[in-house]
């Protein structure tokens, strides 16, 4: 290890913090400078609807204390974003044209929202739920009685959906979503349907298997006009139609884009000493396909494993798994893996417990598996599907009992039985 | 507090897995009496069968702590993970980056919470009937491998040899007032140099098969003579202690020679192309044990070199498993006290190549060998006994035999005799244990 290495984040997300604590592991590594583009200590986008639902409070929201910066040496740049790479220079420019150089380079540079492809003569504003910014905007317009609309049932309108919902104050909600059914690619129609039922329950209307396409001022309301021609009133529009990997600005830098920043498993872009990790990564998933997976574990996994690589050492990623966690309403769903059933595979569907668990498998092998309202472990499930373990002779089990048999069949396989 | 960057050293909760009886949740009852909520999860599924119990493993490089979204995971200065609930919003992050059964979630509160081992006092082990769940002090040892290794670096052993491992491992305990005494064999790699390059900055005396604990006896007397507390330690294979040199070991026990004799245990000649030796378990293919239409591996039983070494009365002898490093290190420091008499501790050392398993295995054969019943941990100090590592449920002994490619030709029935031989060996040092009792446990230091 060359002690004079610098080693520069672009990103101070779950992925940009776990890469300096990596590098910062091994001994001799220089400095490192982690740049940020907000002004905020750094955080997760992930707090912004548990904020708004008063759930914690802003104080508590930091990913690390101001002092863990200094333990571990990181030069901290707030507010400050980055608006060009030269490769070949080795050095990357900032918003006031200053450059920082680097021996290292990580980008992780998360998303940004998709805006939501709208006709939209007056410029109504439409907001968005990615950033500290947002949940302040959003919070400065929600007065008592608002009628908001979400578009997209996705993961994030679905959770901003709740919260508004649980927010009370005469709030009315409606959820806007192309697709037939809330939460497409994370779970299947039954299981969707049931946490439709559970929002609709708690008073959040939807309109499913319609686009918004037009917006148009109406006094100081919106009317929202969906793709059935039918108008609806709102006092607040929040797109929530899915996130982007923040790369334009990498245009014809030299890095390999596709839809996101291409890696490989050692979270290496195809520019020597440049590496990705998090939203922003297109990188190996554990079913041999590559692609982006913006969620927290994965991006935590991919920051150390770039951190690690950076500093010297030599490590890959096993893969992605897509997993999510939800707590609707006191109602906890967990999805992991691939939830489409197809002619190749067997589903088990069963009813346990108060609750509704799903197991797919290809064969032996399990490669999805949703439950909603029964504790099970998404953890221990991720780890099954990522080893293509065969363990369709446990189906029942893992359906009737999925915390105590994911996490017995996990521990099995960790311990070579 | 320097999160993470520091190596961990720090006590262990240690689960003997899938070792629980029936229906038996203490572990969780007393969890739920401490903290409300049981951190412990008893995993009881007769239809498996499986009967264990999972918690978190205070991993030193936590996935869950970087998974947090709002910093509410930390790692506190003693390597224990701690989990904030008053910063935690439920988003569940944490439970999908452990794969190791180590967060719960509370339906009710809709937050997540763990296992803090209760500040080093957990009270799910004191709770447990069976002895399956532990509380292993490993700090101390831990901090030794901060202390220099007494060896170099890039040995010509195999990578992840247990002979080396223990090797190493026995000198950071024993210390630096020690000349060590080594015999043809894998390990004397270690002692003896490569050609005009010294292995360790300690006295090495490189002795033949047939005479180390002569040796050792002149340099002993002599240090003695001369007033010395330096101690003299073999660290020598079961072919040099077992078969070719066993006479002078047993003359220098009955003469009770103030040696330390650790004979690694790898049930074979494996740098010379893995032949049996007296203490290869029955059954094993070895290169002169072959399996084929008139042969099914070694037919004998092994010589039980250490209860011969009790039944010479020998100060103090042991035996040890290199996955029980504190029970290991304890038992060295045994063996360095009793200065009336020769001293013998037996390291089960799996060789993955001789015993044909992958290179990262041996760890999880010497457990599985203990757990099984293959190679029970006990002590005797002057002819009395004590298990120090009683198994009250023993897994099957196919859970050990399958790890090893040399036992795969074994039959059900062959499997069964190997078993009962467990079983026997296991109860001949209960009923020792019974009828010639060690009283008391020695203090641990």
């Amino acid at each position: 290890m060359n002690p004079t290495l610098r080693h520069v984040i672009v990103g101070a997300g779950t992925a940009g913090i776990a890469a300096a604590e990596a590098i910062r592991k091994t001994p001799e590594a220089a400095s490192i400078t982690l740049i940020s583009a907000e002004s905020d200590a750094p955080y997760s986008p992930t707090v912004l609807p548990h904020l708004l639902a008063e759930r914690i409070s802003q104080r508590a929201v930091a990913l690390r204390s101001a002092e863990f910066f200094d333990d571990i040496r990181c030069r901290l740049l707030l507010g400050r974003s980055v608006s060009a790479l030269d490769a070949d220079r080795r050095a990357v420019r900032l918003d006031d044209d200053s450059q920082i150089d680097f021996d290292r380079l990580l980008l992780a540079v998360g998303s940004e929202p998709l805006t939501p492809a709208l006709d939209n003569p007056d410029g109504v504003r439409c907001l968005s739920f990615t950033r500290m910014t947002d949940l302040h905007d959003l919070r400065a317009r929600l007065a008592p009685g608002c009628r908001v609309a979400v578009l997209g049932a996705g993961l994030i309108g679905m959770e901003l959906a709740e919260a508004l919902a649980g927010l009370g104050r005469g709030l009315q909600v409606l959820v806007v979503e192309q697709e037939q059914q809330v939460l497409p690619r994370t779970f299947n129609q039954e299981i969707a349907g049931e946490v439709l039922a559970l929002f609709r329950a708690h008073g959040v209307r939807f309109q499913l298997g319609l686009r918004a396409v037009a917006l148009e001022k109406a006094g100081g309301a919106v009317t929202l006009t969906l793709s059935d021609q039918r108008s609806h009133v709102a006092d607040l529009v929040i797109g929530c139609v899915g996130v982007k990997p923040r790369v334009s600005w990498l245009a014809g830098s030299g890095i390999a884009l596709g839809r996101g920043i291409a890696v490989d498993a050692r979270m290496a872009t195809n520019v020597a000493g440049v590496y990705a990790a998090g939203d922003a990564a297109e990188g190996p998933a554990a079913d041999g396909s590559a692609g982006l997976n913006p969620v927290l574990p994965t991006a935590a996994a991919q920051g150390r494993i770039a951190g690690a690589n950076m500093a010297g050492r030599s490590v890959q990623h096993d893969g992605w798994v897509p997993a999510n966690f939800f707590n609707f309403f006191g109602r906890v769903a967990v999805s992991v893996g691939d939830n489409s059933a197809g002619p190749a595979r067997s589903t088990v569907d069963r009813k346990a417990n108060g609750g509704r668990g799903q197991l797919f498998f290809e064969g032996e092998r399990l490669v999805g598996a949703s439950f909603l309202g029964v504790p099970t472990d998404p953890g221990a499930l991720s780890l099954l599907i990522r080893r293509r373990t065969p363990v369709r002779e446990y189906a029942e089990l893992l359906a009737q009992r999925p915390l105590e048999a994911s996490r017995w069949l996990a521990a099995r396989l960790q311990r070579g039985n | 507090m320097t999160a993470g960057i520091n190596p961990v050293v720090r006590d262990t909760l240690a689960i003997a897995f899938g070792a629980c009886p029936p229906a038996c949740r203490e572990c969780v009852k007393a969890c739920e009496h401490q903290r409300s909520l049981a951190r412990i999860v008893a995993l009881d599924l007769p239809e498996a069968p499986f009967h264990g119990a999972v918690t978190c493993l205070q991993c030193s490089e936590p996935a869950c702590r970087d998974a947090c979204p709002t910093g509410a995971i930390a790692q506190d200065e003693k390597g224990v993970t701690r989990l904030d609930s008053g910063r935690c919003v439920g988003c569940g992050a944490c439970a999908i980056a452990c794969e190791w059964g180590g967060i719960n979630f509370d339906f009710a509160a809709a937050r997540a919470f763990k296992c803090d081992t209760c500040d080093g006092r957990p009270a799910c082990a004191a709770a447990c009937p069976t002895g399956v769940l532990r509380w292993v002090e490993s700090a101390a040892l831990m901090r030794q491998y901060r202390e220099p290794d007494l060896f170099t670096r890039g040995a010509s052993l195999c990578p992840g040899c247990v002979a080396e491992l223990g090797f190493r491992m026995a000198f950071r305990v024993i210390g630096e007032d020690a000349i060590v005494f080594a015999a043809p064999g894998c390990a004397c790699a270690l002692a003896n140099g490569f050609g005009d390059k010294a292995t360790t900055r300690l006295p090495a005396v490189m002795c033949l098969m047939t005479n180390g604990p002569s040796i050792m006896t002149g340099v002993a007397r002599r240090l003695r003579q001369i007033g010395k507390q330096t101690r003299c330690v073999a660290f020598i294979g079961d072919g040099a202690t077992a078969d070719v040199g066993f006479q002078p070991l047993s003359g220098a026990a009955e003469r009770g020679e103030p040696i330390v004799y650790i004979c690694y245990d790898n049930e074979g000649y494996m740098n010379t192309g893995v032949q049996r030796s007296a203490t290869t378990t029955a059954g094993a293919r070895t290169m002169t044990t072959p399996v084929g239409p008139h042969l099914k591996g070694k037919t004998q039983a092994p010589k039980e070199v250490p209860l011969l070494m009790a039944f010479h009365g020998a100060a103090y002898v042991a035996t040890a498993s290199i996955a029980y490093p504190e029970d290991f290190a304890a038992k060295l420091k045994r063996a360095l006290a009793s200065n009336d008499g020769l001293a013998y501790v037996h390291l089960y050392a799996p060789c993955y190549v001789g015993w044909e398993s992958p290179m990262d295995s041996v760890v999880e054969i010497s457990r599985r060998a203990v757990e099984t019943r293959m190679f029970p941990l006990w002590e005797a100090d002057h002819g009395r006994f004590r298990i120090t590592h009683p198994i009250a449920r023993p897994r099957p002994v196919g859970d050990f035999t399958r790890l090893l490619g040399r036992f795969r030709h074994l039959g059900p029935a062959e499997l069964d005799a190997l078993g009962r031989q467990a079983e026997d060996r296991y109860r001949r040092i209960e009923a020792l244990s019974a009828a010639m009792p060690l009283a008391e446990e020695h203090p641990r230091q």
